[in-house]
């Protein structure tokens, strides 16, 4: 209804534009990819295919859960008569008690459909990589056991988060992330709907597509973002029209330059003042670490890349395992430095 | 290593009891190395006393325990008549005494003590305690017959507390902003002919302010960190603006029913005094608070009700009803005061939105510093600044804490260094020293005494944190950075290591000690000599907190379609800084605003009601008035406080505009269910703005083209299939008529 991510959204699964192939084997599954690869939305078309356009009527509802420790959650649901979708992380640690009450709750009462074409309820539940360990265990049986009422659907970036025994009880699908071309495509399809005054020439026309496909990192939900903020902002899109650069990402970019410029202690202490900053923004550490190695990997030299590359392997994996993450980003910054100062 | 050092400090001190009590310990080794540690005792005492004009008791009865106030022996209240009575120049009254022996006083208590108990042994607390009680009794009555000595059982934190508004430290704005909120109160509280004001007498605004010129927000919620005076404050400004107190607080039963009871009967009844009660809710952020949360809550909505009803009442009718008062929702008559630590707990959720947030800051080092000076000089202590700022600093602004440790940290003041007294080291006390080279000392022997430092320390998390804030700021010499590189690793180690307190598989944190040792080996020097200013990452920390609630809030406001398409963090990092774009659209000009504008801002208010924002006004930093979106992001999307101004000044432009469409489009909304019920689109829209017309022909177009839609609908047949029994074997048509008919 209201942004163009969700305006053009594709509802069906014959609408969705790029991976045709991948459509065509959805089943019971773990669906892993990139953010803004389209993993939900093609669950959803999936549903959709299945249950017809009921389960577009979503709403959502409030549950409250109780701990062990008698402490009283609330947790969001949004679902539909066909389906329900949940994000357990959301509870942190207490996510196992969303599993074991809410899906045992769903799973233990039949679908009452007198057409009888569907006994089971879909149930997505987001952010699978991110829940405990407790709350797969919890899962694992639930999926086998109450498989006549429930179908269960995970949706994840990775699947190395996700433990072994449900990865063997589901079919594992990877969608990558659109590739330029897809997403230039589809923003051309969706400028000509919403009568966007793009040049008319077809080259000129593709060449700022392409501009706003690369500036959004092959991430569709973020292309398609940028794409109407751009014309928002300009009376008419032409080649030379500047694309949006997002503030966070500016903000990591000039440390990069920065790094890549001189390197002494003082530039480490700077730089965490920028990651304080960054953080208290609510950018995930992984994702600021992850930009800044893309960003210095342009800037500095061929023989330096392999390491810094491992560097950057190395303090991802502390970030996951670790909790002080402004520890880790210095590090990154210190090691990297020193790395940079051996190569020069 | 460490763990015996902490066991022997103990076991030292036991063994001193002992061999006061009894007089048959062995006096070995265990005595020499605890006068090394810590120096001994017998100095300290020397200079504490308060009085320095005598020396009172035995030497070795200083420490102040809790046990002072064990009650007095006979014995000890013979001795004052030994005193002398003397009038001087100036008129006052001297009392002069006889120094009492040195070795008489301990044997006459022990005396005391055998009378009663015959020789049965006695408690070494209570032998302390009573020389203790004798020794202070006599100190100060040397000066002035009628001073201390009932106070020496109170606690200081609560024989200090500020006793009027003008004695209140820190932020002097909070304080009057509290004082304010509660004088708004002071109208239907003391006023005794209270005569609400009714729609009659006064503008038409009156409807939406109180009726009885209450605050807007009912409740005041209080938070900040421990110890800077929430409780005290709240205490002495109600008190100060004529209230008697009633204190709830998590001592309390605080569940259901009961607590209701309590409220309800102190908010609604008399006290003894005659006084009116303000109710102050202390600690509401704990887990088991939803109860208490909630009762609060219901005493709002019942207001809020009450309001509603008043006002949509005649008032004549109004004061019929109070005769009859049965199920009419009362009023709430009476302020009530929160307090918490956690302003983001999640029992606050709701709690937060109804009431009148106030944050407590910690008062400047300076204003704690002098008040405590003043209290050290009226408990006639005598210490230096450097300590006063380093029991600021030790505290964490807590002035609670710092009066305790004035209190019972005896032996403080004569000792400039903090390590030897029988202690612990505080955690930055030992962060300097982990950069301090020593010169006297070869470096493994100071690393070895650190060792024994940092282990018996509790709080490995913040010297390692404090460390790694102020690494940075030492001298230390590098080739190329290595050190930092190298500090990461261990870094690393430290954090996997006191993740695991948290994990409950076993506790490794006594491991990353080793990291602050690290920070020795590699970070210390001799030319750091200076103490260190450690910075704290709390802001940070708080502001990512708070931006995180915000976040979630801004989810959860989304519409469902939004909602499955973004997670929160999404939010942070895509959505928001795009969603700045996008609902300030560039436009070609703003006065004369052509189709192809009108759409982009149709687009706009889209998009800011698909994310359930609201337009409101505002005030920026400099006090102009703005437009902005409710709830504001800009502290998520925005690093640079000049886009923000430049965002600001846009939307201030824009928002008006969009404001219109946004009201064009409920007003539409509202036109097509009236056209749906088939009633033409008359009233309501007098309501809605000042382009009238416009809108006029808006809803006659719709109810045309409405019109015009439905004349197909009615015509489409109705079909119903049936099937009678449980299965298809007895199936069968059925017609309408049979079920209609």
């Amino acid at each position: 209804m209201s942004l163009w991510v969700d305006k053009y959204r594709p509802h069906t699964l014959d609408t969705i534009d790029y991976h045709f192939d991948v459509s065509k084997r959805l089943k019971a599954l773990v669906v892993y990819g990139p953010s803004g690869a389209g993993k939900k939305t093609r669950v959803i078309a999936v549903l959709h295919e299945l249950f017809g356009a009921g389960v577009e009527k979503m709403k959502i509802d409030v549950r409250t859960f109780t701990t062990s420790t008698n402490r009283k959650l609330e947790f969001n649901v949004v679902s539909s008569p066909y389906h329900m979708e949940i994000t357990p992380s959301d509870l942190g640690n207490n996510d196992r008690v969303v599993i074991q009450d809410l899906l045992k709750e769903i799973a233990q009462t039949e679908q009452v459909d007198f057409s009888g074409k569907h006994r089971f309820k879909v149930v997505i539940i987001n952010e699978a990589d991110s829940l405990s360990r407790d709350a797969q265990a919890a899962l694992r049986r639930t999926m086998e056991k109450y498989s006549k009422n429930i179908r269960l659907v995970l949706i994840s970036n990775t699947t190395s988060n996700i433990i072994a025994p449900i990865k063997s009880r589901t079919l594992l699908i990877r969608i990558s992330a659109p590739n330029l071309q897809d997403i230039t495509k589809i923003l051309d399809k969706l400028s000509e709907k919403q009568e966007v005054s793009l040049p008319s020439s077809q080259e000129e026309r593709e060449l700022i597509l392409n501009r706003v496909a690369i500036a959004s990192k092959r991430n569709l939900r973020r292309a398609l973002l940028n794409f109407e903020a751009l014309v928002m902002q300009n009376q008419e899109l032409k080649t030379t029209t500047p694309m949006i650069t997002l503030d966070w990402e500016g903000v990591i970019l000039k440390l990069a330059s920065n790094i890549s410029r001189d390197r002494n202690v003082a530039r480490i202490s700077s730089s965490r003042t920028v990651f304080y900053e960054l953080i208290s923004h609510c950018i995930p550490p992984k994702l600021i670490l992850k930009n800044l190695t893309f960003d210095l990997l342009k800037l500095v030299n061929d023989n330096i890349k392999p390491s810094i590359v491992e560097l950057a392997s190395i303090f991802d994996e502390r970030l996951s395992l670790g909790t002080k993450s402004i520890f880790h980003l210095e590090g990154f910054v210190a090691k990297t430095m020193v790395a940079i100062e051996k190569g020069v | 290593m460490s763990k015996p050092v902490l066991d022997f400090g103990l076991g030292s001190l036991d063994f001193k009891n002992k061999f006061l009590a009894g007089g048959n310990g062995n006096n070995d080794g265990k005595d020499e190395i605890y006068k090394d540690k810590s120096e001994s005792p017998n100095d300290t005492q020397k200079d504490t006393d308060l009085s320095g004009k005598e020396s009172v008791a035995n030497d070795t009865t200083r420490n102040i325990t809790p046990s002072t106030q064990v009650s007095l022996g006979s014995s000890i209240i013979e001795k004052n008549t030994n005193a002398k009575v003397i009038t001087l120049p100036n008129g006052k009254i001297v009392n002069l005494k006889k120094k009492p022996s040195r070795q008489e006083d301990p044997e006459s208590a022990i005396d005391a003590l055998k009378q009663e108990k015959e020789n049965y042994g006695f408690n070494i607390n209570e032998l302390y305690g009573r020389l203790e009680v004798k020794r202070l009794k006599e100190a100060p009555s040397s000066r002035n017959q009628d001073s201390y000595i009932p106070q020496n059982n109170i606690l200081w934190a609560e024989k200090w507390r500020p006793k009027s508004f003008f004695d209140l430290l820190g932020n002097e704005a909070t304080n009057r902003r509290i004082l304010k909120w509660i004088k708004d109160w002071s109208r239907v509280v003391f006023d005794q002919n209270l005569k609400p004001i009714t729609t009659e007498d006064s503008n038409p605004q009156s409807k939406f302010t109180d009726p009885f010129g209450r605050p807007s927000k009912k409740i005041l919620l209080i938070h900040g960190p421990p110890g800077l005076g929430k409780t005290t404050v709240a205490h002495v400004i109600a008190k100060q603006a004529g209230y008697e107190i009633m204190e709830v607080n998590a001592s309390d039963e605080r569940s259901g029913q009961r607590v209701r009871d309590k409220i309800n009967n102190s908010l609604n009844s008399q006290t003894f005094s005659g006084k009116p009660v303000c109710l102050i809710a202390d600690e509401v952020d704990g887990a088991a608070e939803f109860g208490f949360v909630k009762v609060l809550l219901d005493l709002i909505n019942e207001d809020s009700r009450a309001v509603y009803k008043y006002q949509n009442s005649e008032s004549s009718k109004f004061k019929e009803d109070n005769g009859k008062k049965k199920k009419q929702p009362k009023f709430l008559l009476r302020p009530i005061i929160a307090i918490c630590n956690d302003l983001y707990a999640p029992s606050l959720e709701k709690l937060r939105a109804q009431s009148e947030i106030i944050n407590f800051k910690a008062p400047t080092e300076r204003e704690l510093r002098d008040r405590l000076r003043d209290i050290c000089k009226h408990e006639k202590i005598n210490i230096t600044n450097q300590q006063l700022q380093e029991i600021v600093l030790l505290a964490n602004y807590d002035i609670r804490s710092c009066l305790n440790i004035l209190q019972f940290g005896g032996g403080l003041n004569n000792s400039n260094d903090l390590r030897k007294k029988d202690s612990q080291v505080s955690w930055f006390s030992i962060v300097n020293e982990i950069f301090r080279r020593r010169r006297d000392k070869k470096k493994n022997e100071q690393f070895k005494e650190l060792s024994e430092i940092i282990n018996i320390n509790p709080s490995y998390d913040k010297i390692i944190n404090g460390c790694f804030q102020s690494y940075h700021d030492v001298t230390y010499n590098d080739s190329q950075m290595s050190k930092p590189a190298l500090i990461s690793d261990w870094l690393f180690f430290g954090d996997i290591m006191g993740k695991t307190t948290y994990e409950g598989y076993g506790d490794l944190s006594y491991y990353s000690s080793q990291v602050a040792l690290q920070f020795y080996n590699l970070f210390g020097d001799l030319g750091n000599r200076e103490n260190l200013k450690i910075k704290s990452d709390y802001e940070h920390f708080e502001s990512r907190r708070s931006n995180f609630n915000l976040l979630r809030q801004i989810h959860g406001n989304l519409n469902a379609q939004l909602r499955t398409l973004l997670k929160p963090h999404y939010l942070s990092t895509d959505a928001l800084p795009l969603l700045d774009h996008i609902i300030t659209p560039e436009l070609k000009s703003i006065n004369n605003i052509k189709e192809n504008d009108q759409l982009k801002l149709r687009q706009a208010a889209n998009a800011l009601s698909g994310f359930g924002l609201q337009i409101t006004d505002a005030k920026d930093d400099s006090y102009n008035d703005i437009f902005t979106t409710y709830p504001q992001f800009h502290t998520i999307s925005k690093f640079d406080p000049l886009t923000v101004k430049k965002q600001n000044q846009k939307r201030t432009q824009l928002f008006p505009l969009m404001l219109k469409e946004l009201d064009v489009m409920k007003a539409k909304k509202r036109a097509f269910s009236k056209v749906d019920q088939g009633e033409g689109p008359s009233d309501g829209v007098s309501q809605t703005s000042k382009d009238f017309n416009a809108l006029r022909n808006q809803y006659e177009q719709i109810a045309e083209a409405e019109a015009k839609n439905k004349k197909p609908k009615t015509e489409v047949k109705i079909w119903v299939k049936y099937h009678e029994g449980f299965s298809n074997a007895v199936r069968k048509p059925v017609k309408w008529n049979a079920l209609w008919g």
